[in-house]
């Protein structure tokens, strides 16, 4: 492509599959915003194949423990550090607990911490953001340069000030990660009701009467909906990530009860290293499947939520 | 634009006094006694129980919270920030002997970060939705995905384990204190957390990139006849530049936070692996003076990431 072509039309931005539309489908003006976003999300390969994987391991994790007896816990000396094989799908570990049993449930800790940081990062961004743009002035500077500064702290960093005065624990990682990720949401959030509060159907129920708080609640966080929703996705990934690493580092999920991340701990060492592929290839993987495929899922929604914003503008 | 200086440097000096009040606060809340902080745990454990109350009136500990904060402040501010529990050092000192190494691995891979990105960044913009811009957005999402600790194990797998080619732990052969053995030791721990550095950086050059080259003054040096590498370099990549340097700066305190998983990997001795280990060891002392020099860290990339755009963009009045 020339530089001279200018700014190109939007749809030429993803990859040119299924273009034309099927004889009997309705034309453009028929169909429903969400329609239209399906639309977009579906031409995006990469994102189906992330949402398929996603649904895959969503449910090896949540499901899979209900249909088969697995048990993250159950020792056997006799069988330690076992390769693949012999009844063990993936193995032994150290103390001959099965690593597809501790795999599966240390999943839906990994998981279960991620969503949880994220909802709670969510509930704080949508509230501060939404109180910042609607109030403005001196309300709104306080909480964005407060926001700046969270978002400056590592969070390892924070877990670590805090698992050493207190000592390490789930919960308290969950507090942690979601106080320390919200100003992404806030920024976002801010965003979409600045633009949206001078719009005439805000002016309509303001001068109504409709209160700050009718109109952040009714009008405004509706709006911003969309956007939120796909700010959801990437915090979740992020925040699986950053469990991960505490975890491994010794700061968040503690053993026995598994987690992707302290499985990666035990392999440390230099023999499990180089001889016990199984004790720490799978758990990777796992991390790095599942946050490579809610990445590319919380991408496609940017992109079929609002076509104008291209992916990779913002992390 | 000095007026704007002045405040926020007043802002950031409140900020910094805020988060010595919260620290002081939590440390307060901790479990254990504050007299076995503030003197040499061997001292402290040997110790009468007159002993050890005397010491606490001594170090004032019998006082009103308000004035133990002060006092703690004051001595904070004169590098004295107590003793270890674990080694029973000062531990201004074991901070001291830490932060070098710390700051080289964070300074090379910053370094190689934006070797590596700039110039994969610039490509995938200048050739949008073509081979490069693919492989960039793969690279840098599968970057960003791998965690780094995952990414140094099977680095030591491949060219430790397998390949006997690079150490896998530590900074220096106890046997060979030479240069090269540094570098040795070097090559894993900056290519990991470069990497990482890169695979984010990346995304941010793209689109700095993409959104200068839609600008009318592109077209206007195009028509006129200018050939495109000029453009590019002329023109394009020095106001592309301006956000990439403002997010750099923004990014140190973050790559502290890498720094600390890969040092944690490759053994490396540094401030991170120091805050693990204390944490482990409920080494208080430790942990706050890591925590105040974060603070630190943090509020000063803010204030260099706010000097940067200033100096960088003329266009910027701050007021």
């Amino acid at each position: 492509m020339s530089l001279l072509d200018g700014p190109e039309p939007v749809l030429a931005d993803r990859p040119p599959t299924a273009a034309l539309p099927a004889p009997d489908e309705p034309s453009i003006g028929h169909r429903s915003p969400l329609a239209l976003g399906t639309r977009r999300y579906l031409r995006n390969w990469l994102a189906v194949i992330g949402g398929v994987v996603l649904i895959a391991v969503l449910l090896t994790a949540f499901v899979l423990p209900l249909v088969m007896h697995l048990d993250p816990y159950a020792i056997d000396l006799r069988h330690t550090r076992r390769p693949p094989g012999h009844g063990h799908l993936l193995g032994t570990d150290g103390t001959g607990r099965d690593v597809f049993a501790r795999l599966v449930y240390g999943g839906r800790i990994s998981i279960g911490v991620g969503l949880a940081a994220a909802a709670l990062a969510i509930v704080i961004g949508a509230a501060l953001g939404s109180i910042a743009g609607t109030f403005g002035g001196w309300i709104d500077m306080m909480i964005m340069r407060t926001a700046d500064i969270f978002l400056s702290f590592p969070s390892i960093v924070v877990v670590i000030v805090l698992a050493g005065i207190f000592g390490p624990s789930v919960w308290m990682l969950i507090v942690a990660l979601g106080v320390f990720v919200w100003p992404t949401t806030g920024r976002v959030v801010r965003g979409v009701v600045i633009t949206v509060r001078e719009r005439e159907f805000v002016q309509a129920a303001r001068a109504v009467g409709a209160g700050r708080g009718w109109l952040i609640t009714r009008h405004l966080l509706p709006a911003a909906l969309s956007q939120i929703v796909v700010i959801f996705t990437l915090t979740v990934a992020n925040c699986i990530l950053q469990e991960a690493a505490l975890s491994f580092l010794g700061l968040g999920v503690q053993p026995p009860r598994p987690s992707w991340g302290n499985m990666l701990t035990s392999a440390q060492g230099v023999t499990v290293i180089s001889s016990m592929p199984w004790l720490w290839l799978p758990p990777g993987i796992a991390v790095a499947l599942i946050v490579l495929c809610v990445n590319f899922v919380g991408d496609g929604l940017r992109d079929a939520v609002d076509p104008r914003q291209q992916s990779g503008r913002q992390s | 634009m000095g007026a704007f200086f002045v405040r926020r440097i007043l802002t950031m000096i409140a900020v910094f006094l805020l988060i010595t009040v919260i620290i002081f606060w939590l440390v307060h809340m901790a479990p254990g006694d504050p007299v076995s902080r503030l003197i040499p745990i061997d001292e402290y454990n040997a110790g009468t129980p007159a002993f050890i109350a005397q010491k606490r009136h001594d170090l004032g500990l019998d006082q009103p919270l308000i004035v133990q904060y002060f006092r703690w402040f004051g001595n904070a501010v004169q590098g004295n920030l107590g003793y270890s529990v674990a080694s029973g050092r000062p531990v201004s000192s074991m901070i001291g002997e830490r932060i070098s190494p710390t700051i080289e691995l964070m300074g090379l891979s910053l370094a190689l970060g934006i070797l590596i990105a700039l110039p994969l960044g610039i490509l995938a913009a200048v050739r949008k939705n073509g081979i490069t811009d693919y492989l960039a957005t793969v690279v840098s999402l599968v970057t960003i995905s791998t965690p780094t600790f995952f990414l140094g194990i099977i680095a030591i797998y491949v060219f430790s384990l397998k390949l006997h080619l690079l150490p896998s732990s530590g900074m220096s052969n106890p046997n060979d204190g030479s240069p090269a053995d540094l570098v040795r030791h070097l090559i894993m721990p900056v290519l990991i957390l470069g990497l990482a550095t890169a695979g984010q950086l990346t995304r941010y050059v793209r689109s700095s990139m993409l959104s200068e080259l839609t600008s009318e003054y592109v077209r206007t040096a195009l028509a006129k006849g200018m050939p495109m590498w000029q453009v590019l370099f002329k023109h394009v990549l020095r106001n592309a530049l301006i956000p990439i340097i403002t997010v750099i700066a923004i990014f140190l305190p973050g790559l502290l936070g890498g720094a600390v998983v890969v040092e944690q990997i490759f053994a490396w001795p540094g401030m991170g692996q120091l805050a693990v280990t204390a944490v482990t060891r409920q080494d208080n002392s430790v942990i706050i003076a890591f925590a105040l020099l974060v603070s630190i860290l943090v509020l000063l990339s803010n204030l260099l990431a706010d000097v940067l755009y200033a100096v960088v963009d003329p266009r910027v009045v701050l007021k």
